[in-house]
Protein backbone atom coordinates (compact mmCIF):
# COMPACT_ATOMS: atom_id res chain seq x y z
CA UNK A 1 0.00 0.00 0.00
CA UNK A 2 0.68 3.63 -0.43
CA UNK A 3 0.29 5.43 2.52
CA UNK A 4 0.36 9.23 2.89
CA UNK A 5 0.04 10.80 6.78
CA UNK A 6 -0.52 14.23 7.49
CA UNK A 7 0.92 15.32 10.67
CA UNK A 8 4.23 13.64 12.74
CA UNK A 9 4.23 13.96 16.30
CA UNK A 10 3.81 10.76 18.63
CA UNK A 11 1.29 8.78 16.50
CA UNK A 12 2.60 9.94 13.31
CA UNK A 13 6.27 9.01 14.13
CA UNK A 14 4.62 5.39 15.46
CA UNK A 15 2.59 4.67 12.53
CA UNK A 16 5.18 5.53 9.85
CA UNK A 17 7.29 3.44 12.05
CA UNK A 18 4.52 0.45 11.75
CA UNK A 19 3.89 0.54 8.26
CA UNK A 20 7.55 0.49 6.89
CA UNK A 21 7.91 -2.15 8.89
CA UNK A 22 5.38 -4.38 7.13
CA UNK A 23 6.71 -3.68 3.58
CA UNK A 24 4.19 -0.22 2.65
CA UNK A 25 5.12 2.52 0.92
CA UNK A 26 5.02 5.97 3.23
CA UNK A 27 5.26 9.47 2.84
CA UNK A 28 4.86 11.72 6.00
CA UNK A 29 4.10 15.40 5.75
CA UNK A 30 5.69 17.52 8.60
CA UNK A 31 5.70 21.25 7.95
CA UNK A 32 7.69 21.59 11.68
CA UNK A 33 11.46 21.59 10.90
CA UNK A 34 12.55 19.17 13.73
CA UNK A 35 9.80 16.98 13.45
CA UNK A 36 10.46 17.07 9.57
CA UNK A 37 14.26 15.95 10.86
CA UNK A 38 13.23 13.48 13.34
CA UNK A 39 11.46 11.42 10.23
CA UNK A 40 14.15 12.00 8.00
CA UNK A 41 17.28 11.27 10.33
CA UNK A 42 15.02 7.74 12.02
CA UNK A 43 13.66 6.40 8.47
CA UNK A 44 15.77 8.02 5.41
CA UNK A 45 13.89 10.60 2.74
CA UNK A 46 9.84 9.82 3.17
CA UNK A 47 9.15 13.23 4.69
CA UNK A 48 7.84 16.21 3.07
CA UNK A 49 8.37 19.69 4.86
CA UNK A 50 5.19 20.58 3.28
CA UNK A 51 1.56 21.18 4.27
CA UNK A 52 -0.63 18.49 3.57
CA UNK A 53 -3.75 20.11 3.25
CA UNK A 54 -2.08 21.69 0.12
CA UNK A 55 -3.87 20.12 -2.86
CA UNK A 56 -0.25 21.17 -4.93
CA UNK A 57 1.91 19.65 -2.15
CA UNK A 58 -0.34 16.34 -2.20
CA UNK A 59 0.19 16.02 -5.90
CA UNK A 60 3.90 16.21 -5.87
CA UNK A 61 4.03 13.67 -3.53
CA UNK A 62 1.61 11.33 -5.78
CA UNK A 63 -1.26 11.05 -4.01
CA UNK A 64 -3.33 9.74 -7.45
CA UNK A 65 -1.52 6.52 -6.73
CA UNK A 66 -1.98 6.61 -2.53
CA UNK A 67 -4.11 3.90 -1.43
CA UNK A 68 -4.91 5.78 2.21
CA UNK A 69 -4.30 9.39 3.77
CA UNK A 70 -4.25 9.13 7.79
CA UNK A 71 -4.36 12.84 9.26
CA UNK A 72 -3.04 12.08 12.60
CA UNK A 73 -2.32 16.29 13.24
CA UNK A 74 -2.97 18.47 16.72
CA UNK A 75 -4.76 20.47 14.74
CA UNK A 76 -8.89 19.20 13.57
CA UNK A 77 -9.29 21.69 10.82
CA UNK A 78 -5.68 20.43 8.87
CA UNK A 79 -7.35 16.65 9.69
CA UNK A 80 -10.60 17.35 8.09
CA UNK A 81 -9.72 19.38 5.19
CA UNK A 82 -6.69 16.86 4.45
CA UNK A 83 -9.03 14.15 4.12
CA UNK A 84 -11.78 16.20 2.34
CA UNK A 85 -8.67 17.27 -0.11
CA UNK A 86 -7.77 13.68 -0.71
CA UNK A 87 -11.14 12.34 -1.59
CA UNK A 88 -13.09 15.57 -2.85
CA UNK A 89 -9.94 16.52 -5.28
CA UNK A 90 -7.94 12.77 -6.10
CA UNK A 91 -10.32 10.44 -5.03
CA UNK A 92 -8.28 8.75 -2.53
CA UNK A 93 -9.76 4.98 -1.44
CA UNK A 94 -10.07 5.39 2.23
CA UNK A 95 -9.46 8.12 4.83
CA UNK A 96 -8.57 8.19 8.31
CA UNK A 97 -8.47 11.25 10.59
CA UNK A 98 -7.68 11.70 13.99
CA UNK A 99 -10.53 13.86 16.13
CA UNK A 100 -8.64 16.05 18.60
CA UNK A 101 -12.19 18.07 19.71
CA UNK A 102 -14.87 15.39 20.31
CA UNK A 103 -17.34 17.50 19.40
CA UNK A 104 -16.17 17.24 15.62
CA UNK A 105 -16.62 13.81 15.08
CA UNK A 106 -20.19 13.94 13.80
CA UNK A 107 -18.85 16.72 11.69
CA UNK A 108 -16.83 14.22 9.93
CA UNK A 109 -18.59 11.64 9.43
CA UNK A 110 -21.10 13.87 7.37
CA UNK A 111 -18.20 15.67 5.76
CA UNK A 112 -16.83 11.83 4.41
CA UNK A 113 -14.23 11.24 6.22
CA UNK A 114 -13.89 6.77 6.69
CA UNK A 115 -12.61 6.19 9.90
CA UNK A 116 -12.75 8.62 12.78
CA UNK A 117 -9.89 8.04 15.91
CA UNK A 118 -11.59 9.40 19.09
CA UNK A 119 -9.37 9.80 21.86
CA UNK A 120 -12.05 10.35 24.55
CA UNK A 121 -14.31 7.52 23.08
CA UNK A 122 -11.43 5.41 23.33
CA UNK A 123 -11.34 6.42 27.18
CA UNK A 124 -15.28 6.17 27.60
CA UNK A 125 -15.20 2.73 26.48
CA UNK A 126 -13.18 2.26 29.30
CA UNK A 127 -15.20 3.34 31.80
CA UNK A 128 -18.02 1.54 30.97
CA UNK A 129 -15.69 -1.77 30.68
CA UNK A 130 -14.15 -0.77 34.54
CA UNK A 131 -17.61 -1.14 36.43
CA UNK A 132 -18.04 -4.02 38.42
CA UNK A 133 -17.54 -7.82 37.47
CA UNK A 134 -15.38 -6.47 34.55
CA UNK A 135 -11.91 -8.03 36.17
CA UNK A 136 -11.09 -8.58 32.20
CA UNK A 137 -9.23 -6.73 30.47
CA UNK A 138 -10.90 -3.77 28.92
CA UNK A 139 -10.55 -4.07 25.39
CA UNK A 140 -10.44 -1.80 22.62
CA UNK A 141 -9.33 -2.42 18.48
CA UNK A 142 -9.50 -1.56 15.42
CA UNK A 143 -8.39 -3.09 12.04
CA UNK A 144 -6.02 -1.26 10.32
CA UNK A 145 -7.88 -1.62 6.90
CA UNK A 146 -10.56 -4.02 5.92
CA UNK A 147 -8.50 -6.65 4.97
CA UNK A 148 -5.50 -5.90 7.34
CA UNK A 149 -4.59 -8.46 9.50
CA UNK A 150 -3.03 -5.57 11.86
CA UNK A 151 -4.96 -3.94 14.27
CA UNK A 152 -4.78 -0.85 16.29
CA UNK A 153 -5.46 -1.69 19.88
CA UNK A 154 -5.65 -0.53 23.60
CA UNK A 155 -4.50 -1.93 26.42
CA UNK A 156 -5.68 -0.36 30.45
CA UNK A 157 -3.40 -0.87 33.49
CA UNK A 158 -5.78 -2.12 36.16
CA UNK A 159 -5.58 -1.55 39.66
CA UNK A 160 -3.96 -5.62 40.31
CA UNK A 161 -2.00 -5.40 37.06
CA UNK A 162 2.36 -6.29 38.26
CA UNK A 163 3.49 -4.04 35.74
CA UNK A 164 2.61 -0.77 37.56
CA UNK A 165 5.58 1.11 38.40
CA UNK A 166 7.71 0.05 35.67
CA UNK A 167 9.61 1.74 32.73
CA UNK A 168 8.19 1.63 29.18
CA UNK A 169 11.77 0.44 28.03
CA UNK A 170 11.75 -2.40 29.44
CA UNK A 171 8.90 -3.79 27.91
CA UNK A 172 9.41 -6.70 25.93
CA UNK A 173 7.47 -6.12 22.29
CA UNK A 174 6.50 -9.33 20.07
CA UNK A 175 7.94 -8.49 17.26
CA UNK A 176 6.31 -6.42 14.78
CA UNK A 177 4.18 -3.95 17.80
CA UNK A 178 5.02 -0.82 18.64
CA UNK A 179 3.31 1.22 21.20
CA UNK A 180 2.08 4.22 19.85
CA UNK A 181 0.42 6.10 22.60
CA UNK A 182 -0.04 6.35 26.07
CA UNK A 183 -3.03 8.21 28.05
CA UNK A 184 -3.08 8.77 31.88
CA UNK A 185 -6.11 7.43 34.58
CA UNK A 186 -6.95 11.45 33.42
CA UNK A 187 -7.47 10.83 29.59
CA UNK A 188 -3.78 13.35 29.33
CA UNK A 189 -1.96 12.26 26.44
CA UNK A 190 1.82 10.88 28.19
CA UNK A 191 5.01 11.14 26.65
CA UNK A 192 6.89 8.70 26.59
CA UNK A 193 10.51 8.24 26.27
CA UNK A 194 13.07 5.88 28.46
CA UNK A 195 12.13 6.93 31.56
CA UNK A 196 8.30 7.02 31.48
CA UNK A 197 7.00 4.84 34.05
CA UNK A 198 3.83 2.47 33.22
CA UNK A 199 1.00 3.78 36.46
CA UNK A 200 -2.45 2.68 37.51
CA UNK A 201 -5.30 3.92 35.01
CA UNK A 202 -3.32 3.79 31.95
CA UNK A 203 -3.99 3.85 28.80
CA UNK A 204 -1.63 2.02 26.40
CA UNK A 205 -2.32 2.42 22.88
CA UNK A 206 -0.46 -0.10 20.40
CA UNK A 207 -0.08 -1.51 16.47
CA UNK A 208 -0.06 -5.11 16.30
CA UNK A 209 -1.49 -8.19 15.02
CA UNK A 210 -3.85 -10.80 16.70
CA UNK A 211 -1.01 -12.47 18.30
CA UNK A 212 1.00 -9.73 19.38
CA UNK A 213 -2.62 -8.03 20.96
CA UNK A 214 -2.91 -11.44 23.12
CA UNK A 215 0.48 -11.83 24.46
CA UNK A 216 0.61 -7.84 25.39
CA UNK A 217 -3.17 -7.96 26.78
CA UNK A 218 -1.87 -11.11 29.06
CA UNK A 219 0.78 -10.03 29.94
CA UNK A 220 -0.24 -6.43 30.81
CA UNK A 221 -3.43 -7.24 32.86
CA UNK A 222 -1.67 -10.17 34.82
CA UNK B 1 -29.10 41.93 10.80
CA UNK B 2 -27.27 40.10 13.50
CA UNK B 3 -23.57 39.52 11.82
CA UNK B 4 -20.97 37.25 13.36
CA UNK B 5 -17.44 37.55 12.25
CA UNK B 6 -14.52 34.59 12.62
CA UNK B 7 -11.36 36.70 12.64
CA UNK B 8 -10.37 40.93 13.25
CA UNK B 9 -8.21 41.57 10.26
CA UNK B 10 -8.87 44.65 8.05
CA UNK B 11 -11.19 43.41 5.97
CA UNK B 12 -13.46 41.76 9.27
CA UNK B 13 -13.01 45.97 10.57
CA UNK B 14 -14.07 47.34 7.10
CA UNK B 15 -17.17 45.12 6.73
CA UNK B 16 -18.04 45.75 10.31
CA UNK B 17 -17.78 49.85 10.50
CA UNK B 18 -19.50 50.25 7.41
CA UNK B 19 -22.27 47.58 8.30
CA UNK B 20 -22.57 49.24 11.91
CA UNK B 21 -23.41 52.47 10.32
CA UNK B 22 -26.50 50.79 8.81
CA UNK B 23 -27.95 49.78 12.08
CA UNK B 24 -26.71 46.24 11.75
CA UNK B 25 -25.33 44.35 14.62
CA UNK B 26 -21.88 42.90 14.75
CA UNK B 27 -20.03 40.23 16.46
CA UNK B 28 -16.19 39.72 15.94
CA UNK B 29 -14.61 36.47 17.75
CA UNK B 30 -10.97 35.79 17.29
CA UNK B 31 -8.83 33.47 19.26
CA UNK B 32 -5.85 36.20 19.88
CA UNK B 33 -7.23 39.28 22.00
CA UNK B 34 -4.07 41.48 20.35
CA UNK B 35 -5.74 41.17 17.45
CA UNK B 36 -8.69 43.37 18.40
CA UNK B 37 -6.34 46.20 19.16
CA UNK B 38 -7.31 47.62 15.61
CA UNK B 39 -10.87 47.81 16.13
CA UNK B 40 -12.51 49.98 18.58
CA UNK B 41 -16.09 48.57 20.30
CA UNK B 42 -19.32 50.55 19.52
CA UNK B 43 -23.01 50.49 19.79
CA UNK B 44 -23.15 48.20 17.07
CA UNK B 45 -19.62 46.14 17.61
CA UNK B 46 -18.81 43.64 20.14
CA UNK B 47 -15.66 41.52 20.56
CA UNK B 48 -15.35 38.01 21.93
CA UNK B 49 -12.24 36.28 22.85
CA UNK B 50 -12.55 32.97 21.82
CA UNK B 51 -12.27 29.85 18.99
CA UNK B 52 -14.94 30.40 16.01
CA UNK B 53 -14.13 26.76 15.32
CA UNK B 54 -15.80 25.85 18.38
CA UNK B 55 -19.64 25.25 18.58
CA UNK B 56 -19.82 26.62 22.78
CA UNK B 57 -17.74 29.54 21.52
CA UNK B 58 -19.72 30.48 18.35
CA UNK B 59 -22.69 30.68 20.50
CA UNK B 60 -21.53 32.98 23.10
CA UNK B 61 -21.17 35.07 19.85
CA UNK B 62 -24.27 34.91 19.00
CA UNK B 63 -24.33 32.30 16.02
CA UNK B 64 -27.97 31.13 16.50
CA UNK B 65 -29.64 34.36 16.18
CA UNK B 66 -27.20 35.64 13.27
CA UNK B 67 -27.87 36.00 9.35
CA UNK B 68 -24.31 36.33 8.30
CA UNK B 69 -21.82 33.89 9.15
CA UNK B 70 -17.77 35.51 8.11
CA UNK B 71 -14.80 33.36 8.55
CA UNK B 72 -11.60 35.45 7.85
CA UNK B 73 -9.38 34.00 9.14
CA UNK B 74 -5.83 33.94 8.05
CA UNK B 75 -6.04 29.99 8.11
CA UNK B 76 -7.99 28.32 5.23
CA UNK B 77 -8.48 25.52 7.00
CA UNK B 78 -9.84 26.45 10.09
CA UNK B 79 -12.39 29.01 7.89
CA UNK B 80 -13.22 25.63 5.86
CA UNK B 81 -14.04 23.96 9.12
CA UNK B 82 -15.88 26.67 10.62
CA UNK B 83 -17.96 27.41 7.70
CA UNK B 84 -19.14 23.41 7.32
CA UNK B 85 -19.73 23.56 11.07
CA UNK B 86 -21.87 26.58 11.03
CA UNK B 87 -23.41 25.39 7.60
CA UNK B 88 -24.07 21.85 9.06
CA UNK B 89 -25.49 23.13 12.77
CA UNK B 90 -27.44 26.93 12.32
CA UNK B 91 -28.78 28.33 9.97
CA UNK B 92 -27.55 32.20 8.93
CA UNK B 93 -28.68 33.00 5.28
CA UNK B 94 -25.00 33.84 4.25
CA UNK B 95 -22.26 32.15 5.11
CA UNK B 96 -18.73 33.59 3.38
CA UNK B 97 -15.29 31.78 3.98
CA UNK B 98 -12.08 33.01 2.70
CA UNK B 99 -9.74 31.14 1.21
CA UNK B 100 -6.36 32.29 0.00
CA UNK B 101 -5.86 28.90 -1.84
CA UNK B 102 -7.32 28.90 -5.02
CA UNK B 103 -6.99 24.94 -5.63
CA UNK B 104 -8.96 24.68 -2.12
CA UNK B 105 -10.99 27.75 -3.23
CA UNK B 106 -12.35 24.99 -6.18
CA UNK B 107 -12.91 22.10 -4.08
CA UNK B 108 -14.99 23.76 -1.42
CA UNK B 109 -16.94 25.60 -4.26
CA UNK B 110 -18.19 22.73 -5.44
CA UNK B 111 -19.07 21.43 -2.16
CA UNK B 112 -21.63 24.64 -2.11
CA UNK B 113 -19.44 26.75 0.08
CA UNK B 114 -19.82 30.32 -0.28
CA UNK B 115 -15.45 31.07 -0.86
CA UNK B 116 -14.02 34.43 -1.60
CA UNK B 117 -10.49 33.93 -2.99
CA UNK B 118 -8.30 36.94 -2.39
CA UNK B 119 -5.86 35.52 -4.35
CA UNK B 120 -7.83 34.52 -7.84
CA UNK B 121 -9.10 38.17 -7.37
CA UNK B 122 -6.30 40.05 -7.47
CA UNK B 123 -4.83 37.42 -9.89
CA UNK B 124 -8.03 38.33 -11.94
CA UNK B 125 -6.72 42.06 -11.49
CA UNK B 126 -3.03 41.94 -12.40
CA UNK B 127 -3.72 39.75 -15.45
CA UNK B 128 -6.52 42.44 -16.79
CA UNK B 129 -4.49 45.28 -16.34
CA UNK B 130 -1.33 43.54 -17.94
CA UNK B 131 -3.24 41.91 -20.70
Amino acid sequence: MYVLILGCGTIGYNLASELLASGNEVLVFEPDAARYSSVVNSFGSIALQADGTNPNSLEKAGIRRADLLIAVTGDDSSNLIGCQVAKLSFNIPKTIALVNNPENETLFQQLGVDVIINHTDVILQDLEDSIPNAHKPSFFEMPLSENSQRKIFRVHVELESNVIGIKISDIQLPEDTSLLMMIDGRGNPKIIDANTTIDIGDELIFIGDEDSIRVLNNWLTM
Amino acid sequence: MNIVIMGCNGIAVNVAEKMAKNDHKITIIDVQADNFLIIEETENITTIIGDGTISNELEGAGIIESDIFLALEPSDNRNILAAQKVKSLYNPKTILCLVSDPKKDGIFRKLGLNVISTTSLISDIVLDSIR
